[in-house]
């Protein structure tokens, strides 16, 4: 466990110093909004000052030069279409960057952290972290043999999955909250290495962004919970475990786009229910999040989606540990 | 009135095409010290397996104090260890003895202290428990056993790997705990010691019951032999004076007879005027009975 928190840091830390990087690249090879004339705003020089006025005389001269028309109406129109054009451009630019700016910033907030850290546990970091604690915790019983041991002290076989399942999913809840706190303790140092022109985030706002997110997180934790104890409990063993629960992820990675069956794969369904698309605040994951030519799946399918395949998962998983013979 | 703690009814499994157990019908009572012996693959693991709810018989039921098996709620009166005992290597043995303390039904107050003392690992309790000898994890498994302070123990092979005080001093401990009202239900194939502490003994062979009885009961009804010492000049009249006996040639001067008493030899050769160096009773106890039945002890291979 305190090995996989550790490796789960070192890979989300490593992603969330990227993150940073790419942001601030981002946003300092760009002017806002700034058009053939520049404001003296975005210019950073004292509105109305004279070297404001002679850097704009200078460049509509050249503009005009560029665009074959004469100074004044002509020019001034001229000027106005591209300064529209310039603020379009910006607009759009706002819709594509602004959600991992904001993103990036929030997490220079110590509370923001749990933004990426949620994330991460509701992608392939989480799906891969439970699987293979669900390998060690459930499928290493039958390896290990102990699992003779248990079901001789404790008969209900229901009662010893539902406490695997839920140890498993209380497990997942312990590393997304690890998470958070080593990016918390990188927030700081984020803050200083990595100043983004955009504005800050606030504590209060920091941890309602985290707060929304991570309790998304919960549902799909409990999902790749019960994938992870349902593979076990069907291979009966440490390695058998993983790599099915692993290739059935994939393998709803790949189909999620398909006609007929990509709206009941997990891929859409975790995705729909976190939201992976949303742009107002770029939700930094490993998963699918592209379902053309399907559309987006919506947040209730996806919450429908994992509440059916969390109940089918158990149903499953206590039918064939009921009616399995314990041999090893 | 004494109760069955184990009853099996016509009790079968087969894995494949091959029965493991087959139509197995025993009762055990209460406060029993009983030995279930068998060759390796006769089933007797199968069938504690399918005493304690693991394995799903295909024919026949079990019952554990006149409950029918699966019966959860009767886990926390058995203590079992079934076959090699198997543990969590990263944790300690107390830690063990907590994980499997905390799986099941609740138990006395110290039951892990009290479990470990047992045993004699109070020593050796906080270490981990991969660093554990063959014998010191046997005594684990007793320990877990013996957790809830159960009225049935179930106990497969327990000798496995400990050395002969330890052998000794689990026998000590089956037999104490027998006499203290527990009912102990022991498979192993040292008959030696099985003959030791039991009060009665089943053999099984291939899946079925062959025998079942009191230890000198089965050991009576095992063949009595005597084995005559003579001058070997003396050998061939010996045999012609007890031709009316199965008698077999064990040397030049030592000759092994069956079907007589001890008087009939003596008189006969003694009539003839042969007189033996030696007379001395063979009786071959609970081990010959074993190998007679289980045509030589080792069953074909199967399945535990």
């Amino acid at each position: 466990m305190a090995w996989t928190a550790l490796a789960i840091v070192a890979i989300v830390g490593l992603h969330a110093w990227g993150l940073q990087r790419s942001a601030k690249s981002t946003l300092s090879g760009t002017q806002f909004g700034a058009g053939p004339i520049p404001t003296c705003q975005q210019m950073n020089l004292p509105e109305g000052s004279a070297q404001c006025r002679q850097i704009q005389d200078q460049n509509r001269r050249v503009f005009c030069a560029e665009q074959n028309v004469h100074l004044g109406p002509q020019c001034d129109q001229a000027i106005a279409q591209a300064q529209a054009q310039a603020q379009q451009g910006f607009q759009e630019f706002v819709r594509q960057e602004a959600g991992p700016a904001r993103s990036a910033k929030a997490m220079q907030n110590p509370l923001g952290g749990g933004i990426l850290a949620a994330g991460m546990m509701a992608s392939m970091v989480g799906a891969v972290a439970l699987l293979l604690l669900a390998a060690g915790h459930v499928g290493n019983e039958w390896s290990g043999k102990t699992i003779k041991q248990v079901l001789a002290q404790e008969g209900r076989r229901w009662r010893v999955l539902l406490a695997k399942l839920f140890s498993l999913w209380l497990l997942g809840i312990a590393l997304l909250l690890v998470l958070w706190g080593a990016l918390a303790i990188l927030a700081p140092i984020f803050a200083s290495a990595y100043h983004l022109p955009v504005p800050s985030v606030s504590g209060g706002s920091a941890l309602s962004l985290s707060l929304r997110v991570a309790w998304r997180a919960l549902l799909v934790l409990a999902a790749f919970a019960t994938l992870g104890t349902l593979c076990a409990v069907v291979t009966r063993n440490t390695l058998g475990s993983f790599f099915l629960a692993f290739a059935f992820v994939i393998a709803s990675q790949i189909l999620a786009p398909y006609k007929w069956i990509g709206r009941f794969t997990l891929a859409s369904h975790v995705a729909g229910w976190m939201g992976f698309h949303s742009s107002d605040l770029a939700l930094n994951h490993l998963w699918r999040d592209d379902f053309y030519p399907l559309k987006f799946p919506t947040h209730t399918a996806g919450l429908i989606g994992l509440a059916v395949t969390i109940v089918v998962f158990v149903a499953l998983a206590l039918l064939r540990l009921e009616r399995s013979d314990v041999k090893v | 009135m004494v109760s069955e703690a184990i009853r099996f009814q016509g009790l079968s499994k087969r894995f494949g095409g091959r029965a493991a157990v087959d139509g197995l019908t025993l009762s055990i009572e209460e406060g029993e010290v009983f030995g279930f012996l068998g060759p390796n693959g006769a089933g007797k693991t199968t069938t504690i397996r399918l005493l304690l709810g693991l394995l799903r018989p295909d024919n026949g039921v079990a019952f554990v104090f006149g409950d029918r098996v699966p019966c959860p709620g009767r886990l926390g009166e058995i203590g079992a260890m079934v076959e090699e005992p198997a543990f969590y290597p990263w944790l300690s043995g107390r830690r063990n003895l907590q994980v499997m303390l905390e799986s099941g039904a609740p138990a006395p107050a110290g039951a892990v202290q009290s479990a470990l003392e047992t045993v004699g690992l109070t020593e050796a309790a906080d270490r981990k428990m991969k660093t554990y000898s063959q014998g010191m994890r046997q005594r684990l498994g007793l320990a877990i056993a013996l957790l809830r302070r159960p009225r049935l123990l179930v106990l497969d092979e327990p000798a496995n790997g400990l050395d002969p005080a330890g052998i000794r001093e689990f026998r000590d401990r089956f037999r104490t705990l027998g006499d203290a009202g527990v009912t102990v239900f022991i498979s192993s194939h040292l008959l030696g010691e099985v003959e030791r502490i039991c009060d009665r003994v089943a053999i099984v062979d291939r899946g079925r019951l062959v025998a079942v009885g009191g230890v000198d009961e089965l050991g009576r009804s095992a063949s009595l032999r005597f084995r005559v010492t003579l001058r070997p000049q003396d050998l061939d009249d010996a045999v012609r004076l007890l031709s009316a006996y199965q008698v077999g040639l064990e040397s030049t001067n030592v000759i092994l007879v069956s079907g007589a008493s001890g008087r009939e030899v003596n008189e006969r050769l003694a009539r003839g005027g042969v007189f033996a160096e030696a007379l001395g009773e063979e009786r071959s106890g609970l081990e010959e009975r074993f190998l007679a039945l289980t045509e030589g002890g080792e069953g074909a291979p199967a399945p535990r």
